[in-house]
């Protein structure tokens, strides 16, 4: 490296009036080992996991710390929502027991979740995932919403080998290889519509059915299997559609399906605007079958039918009743300042904590041995009669419950006798 | 504009990152997987950047359809692999079908110019996404690809690095060759070059193909890496965007131009959620927007910024 | 296939055509003065639904006088928005100029759309007025109402629109800058007052869009991106700085989904992006442009 002999102007500050060039231990040596010093400690600060300040509630020592994530920006926002507080209230229950107790430790422990933002994106779910084992050092992983995400989160269970925990993830993708880190209570999308099979089996008055689903990964396993269904019932489907996520006209489907004069429509969609989309195109181009099924209602979509909604049936994970374990739902749902039925997936949760705080008793400890087994292993009873298992391949066969909308709010048709005395047939009024 | 060698006070610092970006998989610290696997997505955009970059900044045709060739490299390596193929050979095939692909659109894409050739590439993206939504048997439509899983962490996080220095010295090495000086012309004056005899259609096509190899093999690394693709993912807003976006902040038409921007957003991303719980993307809109009206150029072309690179020796000429 | 069933489908494209076009042209008019692809332009769409949705659900207002309200406003939103962050830009070289409105309009993008996710933490987040007006029929062709407002109101705004640049001095005014800004600026026109007014209309039609979707369908913090893109790609498709070329763009996409549509519902989207991609490559400026 050649330094001219003539003093170069660097920037003006660097040259001494001498003329000679900047020596080693001269200003400029200092000035920049001393912006190297800054910008290392600065990075030092971002690398500290002081950082891991960003989680919601702390971990502290003793402490049963439940790792997981929810989308608090990005399309899932409107679906998980109020799950943190929903969480957080839950913890607060079981810790006003005195917390979970674990006879391998001879005492009780508290509950925390530690929860992060995943922006409803895979990739991010996986970093935060891996962050919340190896920063935050919990204990369980409870899954993010939604089959996509937890396919790409629970690959950090195995290596940090961490017991995974999955609520809304149904689709068959996520068990085709064995994975003994994960499991899940829920059966698979193609099984969501059992509940209210039960139910069209034994209610007379329709014949063909009508199946329009949103081109997505689960509303096609999912209607595929509602179709499948209703054929072993002896209904005819008149007329199967499956239509791009981004269709803004239906027109078009509306007319082919008026074509076809089903007895019921149904519609399987996870997107508000597509589904608010097709039923309000449907009720201007005079549509109107005896039934309408949206199996997912929320309440933008109630809302933007106005009185339109009235009778439309739907599936909801969860149904009113009066044990103690509904009780305890509402009480939860309140505390996080929700009505259970606004939010469907609710009674997802609700019933993955209590199978997170059944695993821990039955193992008794938190080794991450016999966390995974216990968490197998569950076998517990909610709802009075309502029983959780989780089969060989790691999922189980909880299937959500029919409800049908009065008054702008779902009402349930569960149990069954319940919901055939309840059930009306919409009659094509809009 | 002379270059001044950097010296060695100057690579202090800068020496001392590549140093521990290299050895961090070996660091005793817990969370050295985390951070690898954040960093691995940081070289995965800028990689993206870097190679958008020789269309948008140094050909000066702003390509928003780019992302096209890192989608049809997922799926083809990930539809490959499925069918027994080992990584390398999908990945070579990733980089040929999207080389074709390129050299197949370059014709008649690029008689179209300014927003016309933006908009149409982007109108690709978008016609590629539903194409790959409607191919169901080929490409498992919207219920997305699955390939078998395995811990991919370590070699990814290399060979992403590697693909983003490879990126880098090819912007150099084009920048400074034949092919580098006729893309300048046209992309200054497009109708004097041709007048000039420049061959102006080969030039652009040159240009494209070579775009397309980084973006291909990060698509089908991003297969193997993550292990399940569908095509709102791969061909989405914005994996669209974001290359554009932080090749133009960082200074395009520069070498360093996309890492700075990427570098300069991603580290900003990581600052803001830290500290903030809610309201990040506004913030990071907001600086977007900042640097978008104070900082004509980019970040590289700042004053300041422009010296400290001189120091490094890494300013370049810019014409 | 009978002849009410074609009739029908050529209706719904239309009409589903005359909703693009309502939207893009705000986008074109920005587009053909000041030069500036505003990617901030479909949030603005989102808000003026967002404002007309507060407007019905909060104060019980009719959602078509809400259609009349709500967009006045966004004149003035989008006026400001242009003397603040797009002006400053007006002294750069071309292709700097461009790079830099790109970051400036895709930030600003950004930021609303988080805002306004903020604050539509809940049940709101996807809003839509449900208020039901019955359609016509003729025979057994049905005319959803909504739509057919929807139309009317873009015949009127396209005649409006004629008139304006026809016969006002800021009509003509805009035409010139369009042209040439150079010779617009010698004749003695205030190019940047024009951009600002251009901005405002824009603005205005994106916002009035806007509080029509959100009565015909839904509007959430998200669908301002993608639709400005969709958008753009339609503008570019029937070219950059022609009225009718928009309006002719959005009935072809319209009408393509539409039939399209009815025959492979699978394809029905694709098809108009392959329209978009074929058109440009016969004619590289577009069906109209210049």
């Amino acid at each position: 490296m050649k330094h001219s002999s003539m003093p170069q102007p660097r920037d003006g500050d660097f040259v001494r009036a001498s003329g000679h060039a900047p020596g080693r231990c001269g200003p400029a040596a200092r000035t920049g080992l001393r912006a190297a010093a800054v910008l290392l400690a600065i990075a030092g600060l971002v690398c500290v996991p002081a950082a891991a300040g960003r989680a919601w509630a702390q971990g502290t020592p003793g402490d049963i710390r439940i790792g997981a994530t929810l989308s608090q920006s990005g399309v899932y926002v409107p679906i998980v929502g109020p799950f943190g507080k929903l969480a957080d209230a839950w913890a607060e229950s079981v810790n006003a027991r005195g917390g979970i107790f674990l006879k391998h430790y001879g005492k009780s422990l508290p509950v925390r979740f530690i929860t992060y933002d995943d922006k409803s994106d895979p990739t991010t779910a996986l970093n935060l995932y891996e962050r919340l084992a190896s920063v935050d050092k919990v204990d369980l992983f409870l899954g993010p919403f939604s089959s996509g995400m937890n396919n790409a989160a629970m690959q950090a269970a195995e290596p940090h080998r961490i017991p995974y925990f999955i609520p809304e993830g149904n689709d068959a993708a996520l068990y085709s290889s064995p994975n003994p880190w994960r499991a899940s209570l829920f059966a698979l999308a193609d099984a969501e519509y059992t509940r209210l099979g039960l139910l069209y089996g034994k209610l007379p008055g329709l014949k063909t059915f009508a199946i329009l689903a949103r081109d997505n990964l689960h509303e096609v396993g999912a209607a595929d299997g509602f179709a499948a269904m209703l054929g072993k019932l002896g209904y005819r489907v008149v007329y199967r559609e499956i239509v791009p996520k981004e269709t803004k006209d239906f027109a078009s489907i509306v007319l082919k399906i008026k074509q076809a004069n089903p007895d019921a429509v149904a519609v399987e969609s996870l997107a508000p605007p597509w589904t608010i989309q097709f039923f309000k195109q449907a009720r201007e181009l005079g549509l109107a079958p005896k039934e309408v099924i949206a199996a997912h209602m929320p309440v933008p979509v109630i809302r933007a039918l106005g009185g339109g909604a009235e009778n439309i049936v739907s599936l909801l994970w969860s149904y009113e009743g009066n044990t103690p374990d509904h009780q305890e739902f509402k009480a939860l749902c309140s505390a996080a300042g929700i009505e259970p039925w606004e939010y469907s997936e609710a009674g997802v949760r609700y019933v993955t904590y209590k199978w997170i705080e059944e695993t821990l008793k039955r193992a008794g400890t938190l080794d991450h041995e016999a966390v995974p087994k216990a968490m197998w292993e569950a076998d517990f009873t909610l709802f009075g009669d309502e029983h959780f298992k989780v089969n060989g391949k790691g999922y189980g066969s909880e299937v959500p419950y029919p409800t049908e909308i009065r008054n702008g709010r779902a009402v349930s048709l569960w149990p069954l006798d319940v919901g055939l005395s309840a059930h009306v047939f919409k009659d094509g009024k809009w | 504009m002379r270059r001044h060698p950097p010296t060695l006070r100057a690579l202090l610092l800068p020496g001392a990152v590549v140093l521990g970006v290299l050895a961090l998989p070996w660091l005793p610290a817990d969370s050295r997987i985390y951070y690898m696997q954040e960093l691995t997505m940081g070289f995965l955009y800028a990689g993206l950047a870097q190679s958008y970059d020789l269309v948008g900044g140094l050909l000066g045709y702003i390509n928003l359809g780019h992302i096209v060739f890192f989608g049809l490299g997922a799926y083809t390596t990930g539809i490959l692999f499925n069918l027994g193929v080992p990584l390398i050979g999908g990945l070579a095939a990733s980089i040929l079908v999207a080389g074709a692909f390129a050299a197949l659109i370059s014709i008649p894409f690029f008689r179209l110019r300014g927003a016309y050739f933006s908009l149409a590439t982007f109108a690709l993206v978008k016609l590629m996404e539903h194409v790959t939504d409607n191919l169901r048997d080929l490409t498992g439509g919207s219920s997305g690809l699955k390939i078998l899983a395995g811990n991919r962490v370590l070699p990814m996080y290399y060979v992403t690095l590697a693909l983003l220095a490879a990126a880098m010295a090819t912007s150099w090495a084009v920048g400074r060759s034949r092919l580098g000086l006729g893309m300048k012309s046209i992309r200054e004056d497009e109708g004097v070059a041709r007048d000039f005899g420049v061959p102006t259609t080969r030039i652009k096509a040159q240009a494209l193909v070579i775009s397309t190899v980084l973006p291909a093999a990060l698509g089908g690394l991003f297969t193997w890496y993550i292990n399940f693709i569908n095509p709102g993912e791969v061909f989405g807003l914005k994996l669209a965007l974001q290359p554009v976006a932080m090749a133009m902040l960082g200074g395009s038409g520069l070498v360093i131009g996309p890492l700075i921007g990427t570098a300069f957003l991603y580290g900003l991303e990581e600052l803001i959620w830290t500290r903030f719980e809610f309201l990040q993307g506004a913030m990071l809109g907001l600086v977007v927007v900042l640097v978008g009206l104070f900082m004509p150029g980019g970040i590289a072309r700042l004053k300041g910024v422009e010296r400290a690179l001189e120091r490094l020796g890494l300013k370049e000429d810019d014409s | 296939m009978d002849l009410q069933a074609i009739l029908q489908l050529v209706i719904n494209g239309v009409l589903g055509g005359a909703v693009y076009s309502l939207a893009a042209l705000g986008l074109a008019l920005i587009f053909g003065v000041s030069g500036v692809l505003n990617l901030a332009h479909g949030e603005f769409l989102m808000l003026g639904g967002f404002f007309a949705f507060l407007g019905y659900d909060r104060l019980g207002i009719n959602p078509f006088v809400l259609v009349f309200i709500v967009p006045p406003v966004f004149f003035v939103l989008g006026y400001a928005f242009e003397r603040v962050m797009i002006r400053p830009l007006a002294l750069r070289k071309e292709h700097v100029r461009l790079a830099s409105a790109t970051l400036v309009t895709l930030g600003a993008a950004l930021i609303f759309e988080d805002v306004a996710a903020f604050a539509s933490l809940g049940t709101e987040f996807d809003k839509s007025i449900g208020y039901f007006i019955g359609s016509l029929t003729v025979g057994t062709l049905v005319l959803p109402s909504l739509k057919l407002i929807m139309f009317g109101l873009v015949v009127l705004l396209m005649a409006q629109l004629a008139w304006f640049l026809k016969y006002t001095y800021v009509g003509l005014a805009v035409q010139a800058v369009t042209q040439s800004r150079r010779g617009a600026q010698l004749s003695g026109v205030n190019v940047a007052a024009i951009n600002g007014i251009a901005f405002g209309l824009g603005t205005f039609l994106a916002a009035a869009a806007g509080a029509l979707e959100v009565i015909h369908s839904s509007v959430n913090p998200l669908v301002g991106l993608p639709l400005t893109l969709k958008y753009l790609c339609i503008i570019v498709m029937g070219g950059l700085g022609s009225f009718a070329g928009v309006t002719l763009g959005g009935m072809i996409i319209g009408l393509s989904e539409s039939i399209v549509g009815y025959f492979t519902p699978a394809w029905g989207q694709t098809v108009a992006y392959l329209l978009l991609v074929g058109i440009l490559l016969i004619r590289p400026k577009g069906l109209l442009g210049r």
